[in-house]
């Protein structure tokens, strides 16, 4: 195989593994938003949940996906607008999972935080953020295989 | 803990103490939904190979710890081996896989485990009701990536859990076999082509999905991996993040480390092992025949003339009704609906419970017939049930295989092009490459004959398998007892097994299947429908044909001893033929250009289907969804039958009816729950009851007595079961004041209010507390004690001069004279305690301090729920309320509870805590939003229907009654789903994925923002009183007495309707001139005679009339009643 179809092999099956990542985060968002409700109806002082939460961070979540697909899609040595739309909307899905982390951890620390012995963030939070981080490190690999002036958009995706 | 494997090492059982971790065991045939899936990855797609049961790749060998399976697939060697766990209650699944191909492989493994944590005995009794407690949640763990957590939530001593997760790192999950296979229902493998959806479903078939973390293997690596499932008997808690540490345990064991060393696969070592290749069969995995569509001509022409309600998706034809009533379905609507198209047939003409009748259900989706019974529709069993509208098992029933004349291979007939139904037989139409194939399948009403006829229409006639699956046994024929065959060349008896519980229960039972001499080629078991040929002792009879154009099946059976059959009096039917004349007993008939027109049409055409609903629900009571039961619902029967029996002015049957009611009468005056109506001595099914039971048979006596002036009935002998366990034979009315003591004695202490005591109408709504219970007072059982008694009073009082009762017409008095005391001091009460701020509350707790806390209220803080429709309904259709009242009552229903698919139970769901109850057991149990949970419940819409009917809400009550129509059902609710168009649903299900989606939008249904889809299907008291609208609430017609009542509710666009209406053995056609008020009519004529007319009362609007009876009578003894009524 040459190295243009070593390259898009390589991206499919990074985009393939992202997609599974991302649909993972999809889960753990649920897993999230039910411990979340959970603590709520048992009056365990967290604060209440965002009506738009875990919708909101999904539906993010499956943008990335479409976006990722788009990108794979389009080819070898595309001009960067969709990697650099890809790096900003992970950059907002980052930022909005640490912000309903920090959410539920402000509700959560008005309290002691009882049977889960979680310490200050909620549980699941950690395994949120490693999957996050799986989904940065291979986004960078997936951007990488693709993008002409690489370097640009990889430096942004780190 | 023990586990169960069948030959193929699939799970035939796993059990944690008394408890069923399966939800369908999987037997020799056929595995369950449980299995091992590995799954090769690209950006195309997945491959998918099952790798456990019958047309798995691999070599099982069973071991004493349990089976280890090796084998290939796709340049993969797997291994996969299973252990129990030794110091705790888990299990484990170990897989290697190692890569063989010179190229890298993107891989993953799934696991899925259908679960029920409910007792087997539970389990085979309705997994979807198994299912619709269960809570799934997803735990992320510190070791093995997320988990799935499944706590079975059904109210009961115990809240057995489990955890599901893999042993290296759970990444995908899934919770329903619906996300799974989809409507296209291809199956398990088919539907893991996709990813998991990481989403919840809380649904009718619980599957916990658990997806390892792909990988990419190199040639020769090894991916070392499998699953773990660990059991908590008892888990009161809500599965929380905390559940995480029986992840720990469960990895902490010894049996969790691989137990792989470097020789677990067969070809690496190069040994070739003793380990038999795993067999398939003819179901697993099953070849369908692959079906094209049917011209629509070519359909018109199958089907018989006419299209009518012509449902359309698009260009695409989705169904229709002919001209003779037949309701014709395709492939395309088939594929769009989430319950499979169904039809429950039964044979027999009379109006009574017959033992002789045959029962069948017949799917569309290739199951000629299914859960064949004769008399007792759930224990006298013949052939098994379908039990999964996802086909998650497939080897069921009667099912058909064809094979071409150069064709080795067997194929399933499954979902066919089109298919036609009439209430007694189904058609299907395979339209293929080689030709066109109908099958019919048939239950006569003259003859206790099930028949199947298979038709070549086109084509080379085909090799024919027909295969039925025995049931005779008492576990739906899931136990290898095959049964003994008689075989001669025309027909083969088949009896129950030589020692086992089945010929003990009929020992001298059996069924036949008989066909045409010369047509049937071989007789056989189940050897036909193993690759190899072999036998497993399951209970199947097989008939093999040569190529046939035609095949003549029927079957029959003696199950029922002959001596029981001849002892019955079934009476007569009072049509010249059974169904075209129950059918149409009843027509409306649309005036010319009337804007009503279609709806009326649709209301026409749906009333037949309802009618043989409602005859299901009365004489073989099972569903298409509630496929066991058999026995009456004391509460059921006394509105369902009793109302289709009025709607037929069929009075005969309605008096049997009640004679067996009442022979189900416990010694302390109560009812049971549900009693079994076909014995002599009937044991109840439940003899616990809730307390609303107890006023159903009153209501209903004392409304058949009303109608048919038949007081004869009150000195009736009727045996009574006294406490000793003794019976004796009393007279009704000794049954009535047994009844009204108890009545007296369950009152709330101080009031003549009913005590709560086991619950109320809505079984979701028990008190999780049992102190709360005895302080509880329902709004609607208090409704109910007030309107039953006054009812029964009124028929008493009405015998006073009635010379069959003589000696009791004390009693009848003293009765009546109680009856009316307490329902006169209730009603009061109703208004002094239980409505607050105008507003009847649902419930009221009575503290011994005389305070009262409404609950179901605008001022509840206990539930939030702050407005309940049954009290409010009830109260009006009763007159309990004031017309200023009732007015307020009905806006506070038309602002918070009225949905577009119809009115609600409550205002918004009860809270769902993951399943520990604070207030109510069922409603804040339940994982499935469906049912009375989800609060569209049909039944009580109906009542709200009836209620518009009192109040004279004429566009109301046809809008009301449209609603539960199917037939057209998307223009009136446009987010309405795809639904089977001719069957009655008991409730109209929100489309939410779990209960905490439904609270957090439940106002998206009122925006028509969320699927409404149909609910469960036939079984329901809803059919029957359905019908009694119709005929007396809508159409106004209602025989009393010596009167005949004329009080129609009809809004002015149906100025002119036609109806045809059964009365006294012969019918009326009735005319309706509507003028500007939509009720109180203003003249009656009869055959151009007009009759005096006696005002009625209605405190809330224009009354109806009464009419003579003698008159009527006199004036059409020579021929139909042509009815003049105007309004």
């Amino acid at each position: 195989m040459s190295d243009r179809g070593d390259r898009l092999s390589a991206a499919r099956q990074d985009l393939d593994l992202l997609v599974g990542d991302l649909s993972t985060v999809r889960g753990q968002l649920e897993e999230f938003a039910t411990m979340w409700r959970r603590q709520c109806s048992a009056r365990n002082s967290w604060l209440d949940m965002p009506h738009a939460f875990p919708q909101g961070l999904r539906e993010m979540a499956d943008g990335l996906a479409g976006t990722l697909g788009a990108l794979v899609e389009a080819g070898l040595d595309q001009d960067p607008d969709l990697a650099l739309s890809a790096v900003a909307q992970l950059s907002a899905l980052e930022a909005g999972l640490a912000a309903a982390i920090a959410g539920a951890s402000r509700g959560q620390t008005a309290t002691a935080v009882t049977a889960a012995g979680c310490g200050s963030t909620p549980p699941g939070a950690a395994a949120i953020r490693a999957t996050m981080s799986r989904v940065r490190t291979r986004q960078q690999s997936l951007i990488g295989h693709l993008v002409k002036g690489q370097g640009m958009a990889a430096e942004q995706a780190a | 803990m023990t586990a169960w494997f069948t030959e193929g090492s699939v799970l035939r059982r796993l059990d944690v103490g008394e408890r069923s971790i399966l939800l369908y065991p999987a037997d020799e045939l056929e595995s369950g939904p449980a299995n091992l899936f590995l799954r090769r990855r690209s950006a195309a797609g997945r491959d998918v190979c099952a790798l456990l049961g019958p047309g798995s790749p691999g070599r099982v060998r069973l071991t004493g710890a349990g089976p280890i399976v090796t084998g290939s697939w796709q340049g993969l060697d797997f291994s996969v081996s299973f252990r129990l766990g030794g110091r705790v209650t888990a299990w484990y699944w170990h897989v290697a896989v190692t890569n063989r191909d010179v190229d890298s492989a993107e891989l993953d493994v799934v696991y899925a485990q259908d679960v029920a944590l409910a007792s087997y005995v539970t389990v085979r009794t309705n997994e979807y009701y198994v299912s619709q407690y269960l809570d799934l949640t997803p735990v992320v763990t510190d070791e093995a990536g997320t988990a799935l957590a499944v706590r079975q939530n059904m109210p009961g001593s115990a809240a057995p859990w489990i955890l599901i997760g893999s042993l290296r790192d759970g990444a995908g999950w899934g919770t329903d076999a619906l996300q799974i296979t989809g409507r296209g229902r291809d199956g398990i493998v088919a539907g893991l082509t996709r990813d998991l959806p990481n989403a919840r479903l809380q649904h009718e078939h619980t599957l916990a999905l658990v997806q390892d973390r792909a990988v990419v293997l190199g040639q020769h690596q090894t991916l070392r991996t499998g699953f773990f499932g660990i059991a908590v008997p008892d888990h009161p808690a809500a599965t929380s993040a905390a559940d995480r540490a029986a992840a720990t345990e469960a990895l902490g064991q010894p049996e969790a480390k691989t137990p792989f060393g470097g020789h677990y696969s067969a070809s690496r070592s190069g040994q070739a092992p003793a380990a038999p290749v795993t067999v398939s069969s003819l179901f697993c995995p099953a070849r369908t025949l692959r079906c094209l569509p049917l011209a629509e001509k070519a359909l018109s022409a199958l089907a018989g003339p006419g299209c009518h309600h012509v449902e359309r998706s698009g260009q695409a034809l989705l169904s229709f009704f002919t001209d003779e009533g037949s309701h014709v379905v395709t492939a395309a609507k088939q594929a769009c609906v989430l319950r499979p198209h169904g039809h429950i047939m039964r044979t027999g003409s009379s109006l009574v419970p017959d033992k002789a009748s045959l029962t069948s259900t017949s799917w569309m989706a290739g199951t000629f017939h299914s859960q064949v019974t004769q008399g007792h529709v759930a224990r006298n069993r013949v052939l098994s049930a379908r039990r999964s509208y996802l086909g998650l098992k497939q080897a069921a029933g009667m099912r058909v295989f064809v094979r071409s004349a150069d064709e080795d291979d067997w194929v399933l007939l499954g979902e066919p092009s089109a298919w036609a139904v009439d209430p007694d037989r189904c058609r299907w139409w395979y339209q293929h490459e080689a030709g066109l194939l109908e099958v019919v399948s048939t239950a006569p009403a003259d003859v206790h004959e099930l028949g199947l006829t298979i038709r070549q229409l086109a084509g080379a006639p085909p090799h024919l398998l027909v295969c039925a699956h025995v049931a005779l046994g008492e576990d739906d024929g899931q136990t290898p007892e095959p049964p003994e065959l008689r075989v001669t060349d025309a027909e083969v008896t088949v009896s129950p097994a030589a020692g086992s519980a089945a010929r003990d229960r009929f020992p001298h039972g059996s069924f036949r299947l008989a066909w045409d001499p010369g047509t049937a080629a071989v007789i056989g078991r189940d050897e036909i429908l193993f690759a190899d040929g072999l036998s497993r002792d399951l209970p199947w009879v097989t008939i093999a044909t040569s190529a046939v154009a035609e095949l003549n099946l029927t079957l029959t059976a003696d199950l029922t001893p002959k001596r029981e059959i001849m002892a019955q009096e079934l009476g007569e039917f009072p049509w010249p033929s059974f169904w075209p004349g129950l059918t149409a007993a009843v027509r409306l008939e649309c005036p010319p250009g009337s804007p009503a027109c279609d709806e009326v049409n649709r209301l026409d055409a749906i009333v037949r289907w309802f009618g043989h609903d409602a005859l299901v629900h009365y004489l073989s009571p099972r569903g298409l969804e509630q496929y066991t039961g058999g026995a009456w619902g004391t509460r059921d029967v006394c509105q369902g039958p009793v109302g289709l029996l009025v709607a037929l002015g069929q009075l005969p049957p309605l008096r049997d009816l009640l004679l067996r009611v009442l022979r189900a009468q416990k010694s302390d005056g109560d009812w049971p729950q549900a009693f079994e109506f076909f014995c002599d001595a009937p044991m109840p099914g439940q003899s616990e009851s809730h307390g609303d039971v107890v006023f159903w048979p009153l209501l209903a006596l004392g409304e058949y007595i009303t109608i048919s002036g038949d007081a004869g009935l009150l000195a009736e002998l009727v045996r009574v079961r006294r406490q000793d366990g003794g019976s004796a034979a009393e007279p009704v009315i000794e049954h009535v004041r047994r009844a009204l003591d108890h009545i007296g004695r369950s009152t709330v202490p101080g009031s003549p209010l009913p005590a709560y005591g086991n619950g109320d109408w809505n079984d979701s709504l028990q008190p999780a507390d049992p102190r709360m219970a005895a302080h509880l007072c329902s709004s609607w059982t208090a409704v109910l004690q007030v309107h039953a008694l006054r009812t029964l009073a009124e028929a008493l009082n009405g015998t006073a001069s009635g010379a069959p009762l003589t000696d009791l017409h004390p009693l009848a008095a003293a009765c009546a004279a109680d009856a009316e005391q307490l329902a006169d001091q209730t009603a009061r009460a109703l208004q002094e305690v239980l409505v607050a701020d105008g507003e009847l509350a649902g419930y009221a707790l009575l503290g011994a301090d005389g305070g009262i806390e409404h609950l179901v209220h605008p001022c509840d803080q206990r539930t939030g729920l702050h407005h309940g429709i049954l009290p409010m309904i009830h109260a009006i259709s009763a007159d309990l309320l004031t017309p200023e009242q009732a007015g307020t009552h009905l806006a506070v229903i038309t602002e918070h509870l009225l949905g577009p698919d119809g009115a609600r139970l409550f205002d918004r769901p009860a809270a769902y805590r993951g399943g520990p109850m604070e207030v109510f057991q069922r409603a804040e149990a339940a994982t499935f939003f469906g049912r009375e949970i989800g609060l569209e419940y049909t039944a009580a819409h109906l009542r709200y229907a009836e209620a518009l009917a009192r109040y004279g809400d004429a566009e109301g009550l046809l809008r009301a009654l449209a609603l539960v129509n199917p037939i057209g059902l998307k223009e009136r609710v446009p987010s309405a789903g795809r639904r089977q168009s001719n069957c009655y649903y008991s409730s109209s299900d929100a489309a939410f994925g779990d209960r905490y989606e439904a609270e957090a939008h439940y106002d998206q249904i009122h925006r028509g923002e969320v699927t409404l889809e149909g609910g469960w299907r036939v079984y329901s008291s809803g059919p029957g009183i359905f019908l009694r609208l119709v005929v007396e609430f809508m159409l106004g017609i209602r025989r009393r007495g010596d009167r005949i009542e004329i009080d129609p509710v009809l809004p002015r666009s149906l100025n002119g309707l036609k109806a045809r209406i059964p009365f006294d053995g012969a019918r009326f056609d009735v005319t309706y001139r509507v003028g500007a008020r939509d009720a109180g009519p203003t003249s009656v004529v009869l055959n151009g005679v007009l009759l005096p007319t006696v005002p009625l009362a209605n405190p809330y609007r224009a009354p109806g009339v009464s009419v003579p009876l003698r008159q009527v009578r006199e004036i059409i003894a020579a021929g139909p009643g042509r009815l003049d009524v105007q309004v």
